[in-house]
């Protein structure tokens, strides 16, 4: 265990002059040290020992000057440096503790800049600055296809034959591996009585090495098993909850849907998988099965690392020249090329613009907290003057004088960093807890970095608020001062004029922070009214798996799914109920392109599409309006005449020279009629449209066992309905689980949480800043009012109106915030193209929205001057003069 | 020092743990005493002063023990109270008592 801090020790050896008394206490120092060190955490430990040898020296140097007063020596106030700092020290923490108000404000200030500031950095440090937690993560690259033909495709995943390619550039790669992360595996593992949902994620060979991770224990999968082998990889956690972390599962089989797989190998505690979402096993991709791997299907996500010395730029040049001899070849690459960008700029994405917003709005927002207290110390240090004028004319020195200010500052800056910190654990917690999507919001922690960065800034803080007031203090203007002629004097002019400056800071920085806050408020209101084409609301959404051992014809899904309708339509409150391969707003999914019989295949408009599979009562679920024609029904049974329904965006972009209702498409070898137009539905939060292809599920099924997301619209809470539908579920197949419960509306609201979040954090910060600035017009104007409380009065005694007084008090206010609102709005303008990425359907410069601010930061204003104005109009001019 | 000099509040009560701890009367340990018996939270600072200033006064006796593992390696600084002391605490509360005189039924909780 490590001992009382040094320093304080020798503190403490310097300011106790008898042995023997130095023994005892040190000692008991030391052993009180070591009982708190084996019960609390270690820095509290610290903190507090500093705390107790700090408040004893104190004492003895008190000790020691009474005593040599009493002696009537006057020698020992000065003494040695340490003790000399020790005095000062002291008398700081006496000074603050006779200003119990004023110490609280700065430090509940200080605490609310300094909180807030550790709450984003804590976010951005585990973010971006902290590596991926593999070794020598700078070198991993995640790597993608890129079309650069003009089809818009742009960058895609890869292409399994492309990627057997890349493998081979010894010379630039480490290793090179791929996840398959376009859309989650699930399956039923079977390992007592009932079976569990897990997800598992398709793998290459290579994977774990390329990461540089060692399993826990067996091995990962050879390049030669790269044939769907059934073999699997389990996770950490699935061992030790499934498998009871029994190292002899290795060779064991475990069944998934019904399927054995042999384990090979465990990955070990707290492996995070790189790309997609964390998973609960490993299976081996597929990467022989020629259909699977043709030139046309992107579908892996591939991670690598690059060789020591490779850089980003040098690889992408190797890639091209590959790509270009690939291409050449004509083998079926359509143009495509590679790039490769470092995997922490491909995990981060566009969260990394959004935390810059935020670190550059929690600084102003610490910054708008320094200038308030910055401008209390003015106010304290004029009350404060006559005593170090009294004291300066004994003979203090400036430095002395200039280090008790110093002291007090850092006192303050101690403090508001303390309470600062617990504000931050508070508020992480919380930011955790809010769920906000982001990337690696599961590594966002507080650590020693963070203790680290709060101590600087607590520091730096303190320095920053406090130079200003101590460089005049400590120079005091002994003759004025001591004859208490602060009034008009040139200082206190000086005075004045620094602390409107401050004041009109704030209200500038206060109105940079509305208007950001602003944008991203109206940002978000357009994105909860962007158009998705369907009613979220009262929805349930939830996924049913049946596993294909049991389930293996087409026929018995179909037979499956329609005496599960029919049962859940008897649910009370149940309105409607379908299912769709994938829900809305969740993404593009299934883009295959059709083919019209009717029109030459060179000419076939190039529309960006998706497919659908559809069931039941899916369009009344989710509240998908009908243009023209027929939903799905009865009539279009398995071996039934083939039926598609096109959405409003394909219909007229894919059939612009005739009728599309009664038309043909070809798909999957197939033709296909389009009996019914619906609505556009969006695919994402934004109310982003493509077209969309629907097929009834009964004419799809055989096509694999699709994975259905059920949709159940209610007239009432759609959360009320788990409970029936689980039950519901038991009675038809007790071995099948509903799982992924969500209603509709989370599943938009989803799309939405970073814009949410930002915006919220956003407003929270604009929200202090502001109540901080009308904190500082108050102080300024109060201060002033209690100032010319002599003029005023004299004012009022000669006759003049109230109302002339109180405007003159208003009108100071109104045009130090006029001047403050001319600033912020020109810096807003500036700074606001930078938030123009978060944004939707907003201008950066929405007069709009800086009007609105402008009115909010002038009622504030209007607010804080009323009180002094009040006061100013009430004096006494009795009183004021006597 | 002359024995005239009273007793402060807080040295009598510094006295008086030294005397109930007996031989284990040392820093921390009437820091303890004062917090636990009277309920009061007395500073380190003031606690080692006021033993300082009561050895000075004569009141008390020191002495150093063995040095310790526990307390890496230093000495525990023992207190006992001289001859003086205890005249000291007599005449304080002999003082108070016949100050109280007579008060008790009026401060007497109701």
């Amino acid at each position: 265990m490590s001992a009382l801090p040094r320093l304080a020790e020798a503190l403490l050896q310097r300011c106790i002059r008898d042995r023997s008394a130095r023994e005892g206490i040190i000692g008991d120092l030391r052993e009180e040290y070591a009982q708190m060190a084996a019960t609390h955490r270690l820095p509290l430990v610290w903190l507090w020992s500093w705390f107790a040898s700090i408040g004893i020296a104190i004492r003895y140097r008190r000790e020691q000057r009474r005593v040599a007063a009493v002696a009537g020596v006057r020698d020992l106030t000065r003494g040695g440096k340490m003790e000399r700092n020790v005095n000062e020290l002291g008398r700081a923490i006496r000074s603050l503790r006779q200003q119990p108000l004023f110490a609280a404000v700065v430090v509940l200030t200080l605490a609310l800049g300094i909180g807030a500031n550790t709450v984003v950095f804590t976010v951005v440090d585990s973010v971006l600055l902290t590596p991926l937690p593999y070794p020598q993560a700078e070198r991993l690259v995640r790597l993608y296809n890129f079309y650069d033909d003009g089809s818009g495709r742009g960058s895609a995943f890869v292409v399994g034959p492309a990627f057997a390619a890349y493998r081979g550039l010894d010379d630039v790669f480490d290793g090179l591996a791929t996840e398959f992360t376009y859309r989650e595996v699930g399956a039923d593992l079977v390992t007592g009585e009932r079976p569990v949902r897990v997800t598992g994620m398709p793998v290459s060979a290579g994977l774990f090495e390329t990461l540089g991770i060692d399993l826990a224990i067996g091995r990962e999968f050879a390049r030669d098993e790269e044939n769907g082998a059934r073999l699997a990889i389990l996770g950490h956690g699935l061992w030790q909850t499934a498998f009871a972390a029994d190292p002899q599962v290795l060779g064991r089989a475990v069944e998934l849907d019904g399927v054995p797989y042999t384990v090979v190998g465990v990955a070990p505690s707290g492996f995070r998988n790189p790309l997609g979402w964390q998973v609960d096993l490993w299976i081996p991709e597929d990467l022989q099965s020629p259909g699977r791997n043709s030139w046309e299907n992107n579908y892996l996500s591939v991670v690598g690392r690059l060789r020591p010395g490779m850089t980003v730029a040098a690889a992408n040049e190797r890639l091209d020249a590959l790509s270009a001899s690939l291409n050449e070849q004509e083998l079926g690459a359509r143009g495509m090329t590679a790039r490769i960008v470092p995997l922490i700029d491909d995990t981060v994405g566009g969260a990394r613009s959004m935390l810059y917003a935020l670190t550059a709005a929690v600084s102003m927002v610490l910054l708008v907290a320094c200038v308030n207290v910055a401008s209390l110390f003015l106010v304290r240090g004029t009350e404060r003057g006559h005593d170090f004028a009294v004291r300066a004319a004994l003979g203090a020195g400036r430095a002395d004088l200039l280090r008790e200010m110093l002291y007090e500052s850092l006192l303050l800056g101690g403090a508001g960093g303390v309470a600062g910190l617990a504000l931050s654990l508070a508020g992480v917690r919380a930011i955790v807890g809010a769920n906000p999507d982001l990337p690696r919001l599961a590594e966002v922690g507080i650590d020693v970095r963070i203790l680290g960065f709060t101590l600087v800034v607590s520091g730096l803080t303190a320095l920053l608020f406090s130079a200003l007031p101590a460089l005049r203090l400590s120079r005091p203007d002994l003759d004025s001062t001591l004859r208490r002629g602060t009034r008009g004097t040139s200082r206190a002019r000086g005075q004045r004029r620094a602390r409107n400056a401050l004041v009109v800071t704030e209200i500038a920085l206060a109105v940079m922070l509305l208007a950001g806050a602003g944008l991203l408020l109206k940002s978000l209101s357009a994105l909860s009214r962007a158009d998705l084409g369907f009613r979220p609301d009262n929805v349930l959404t939830f996924s049913v798996h049946l596993p294909t051992l049991r389930y293996a014809e087409p026929e018995q899904r179909i037979a499956f799914f329609e005496r599960w309708f029919e049962r859940v339509r008897t649910i009370p409150g149940v309105e409607a109920v379908g299912a769709t391969s994938y829900l809305p707003t969740e993404g593009r999914y299934h883009r295959w392109n059709f083919a019209r019989p009717d029109i030459d295949p060179d000419q076939r408009p190039d529309v960006e599409r998706d497919n659908r599979m559809v069931t039941g009562d899916y369009f009344e679920a989710l509240g998908i309006d009908l243009v023209r024609g027929r939903v799905f029904g009865a009539q279009d049974t398995a071996d039934g005449p083939r039926a598609v329904i096109l959405n409003r965006y394909l219909a007229e972009r894919g059939f612009p020279d005739r009728d599309p209702l009664g038309a043909k498409i070809i798909q999957m070898g197939r033709e296909w009629e389009v009996v019914g137009i619906v609505d556009d539905t969006a695919h994402d939060a934004r109310g982003s449209v493509v077209g969309k292809i629907y097929y009834p599920h009964e004419q799809f099924a055989w096509n694999r066992n699709w994975e259905l997301v059920q949709t159940v619209r209610t007239g009432g809470d759609p959360a009320a309905l788990v409970g029936p539908l689980r039950e519901a579920l038991r009675e038809q197949d007790p071995q099948l689980i509903l799982y992924h419960v969500r209603t509709m509306a989370d599943v938009v609201g989803r799309g939405t949480s970073p814009q949410r979040f930002t915006a919220t954090l956003m407003s929270l910060f604009a929200g202090v800043a502001l109540a901080l600035a009308a904190l500082g017009i108050y102080g300024v104007l109060a201060s002033d009012v209690a100032g010319r409380a002599r003029e005023l009065g004299i004012r009022m005694a000669l006759g003049a109106d109230r109302r002339r007084v109180r405007a003159l008090v208003l009108g100071h206010g109104a045009r130090l915030t006029a001047l403050g609102i001319t600033l912020g709005a020109g810096g807003g303008l500036i700074l606001s193209r930078w938030l123009s990425s978060l944004l939707f359907e907003v201008q950066p410069r929405d007069p709009w929205v800086l009007a609105a601010v402008a009115l909010v930061i002038a009622a504030a204003a209007t607010l804080a001057a009323y009180l002094p104005a009040r006061r100013a109009t009430s004096i006494d001019p009795l009183r004021a003069l006597s | 020092m002359s024995s005239v000099s009273y007793l402060g509040e807080l040295e009598q009560m510094v006295l008086l743990a030294v005397l109930r701890l007996g031989d284990g009367a040392y820093g921390m340990a009437v820091r303890r005493e004062i917090e636990e018996r009277a309920g009061r939270r007395v500073a380190r600072g003031a606690v080692y002063v006021t033993l300082d200033r009561l050895v000075t006064k004569g009141y008390l006796r020191s002495r150093l023990g063995d040095s310790m593992p526990e307390r890496g390696g230093r000495a525990k600084r023992y207190f006992s109270p001289t001859p003086e002391g205890l005249a000291a605490l007599r005449a304080a509360r002999n003082a108070l008592l016949g100050l109280w005189e007579g008060h008790e039924s009026r401060l007497e909780e109701q």
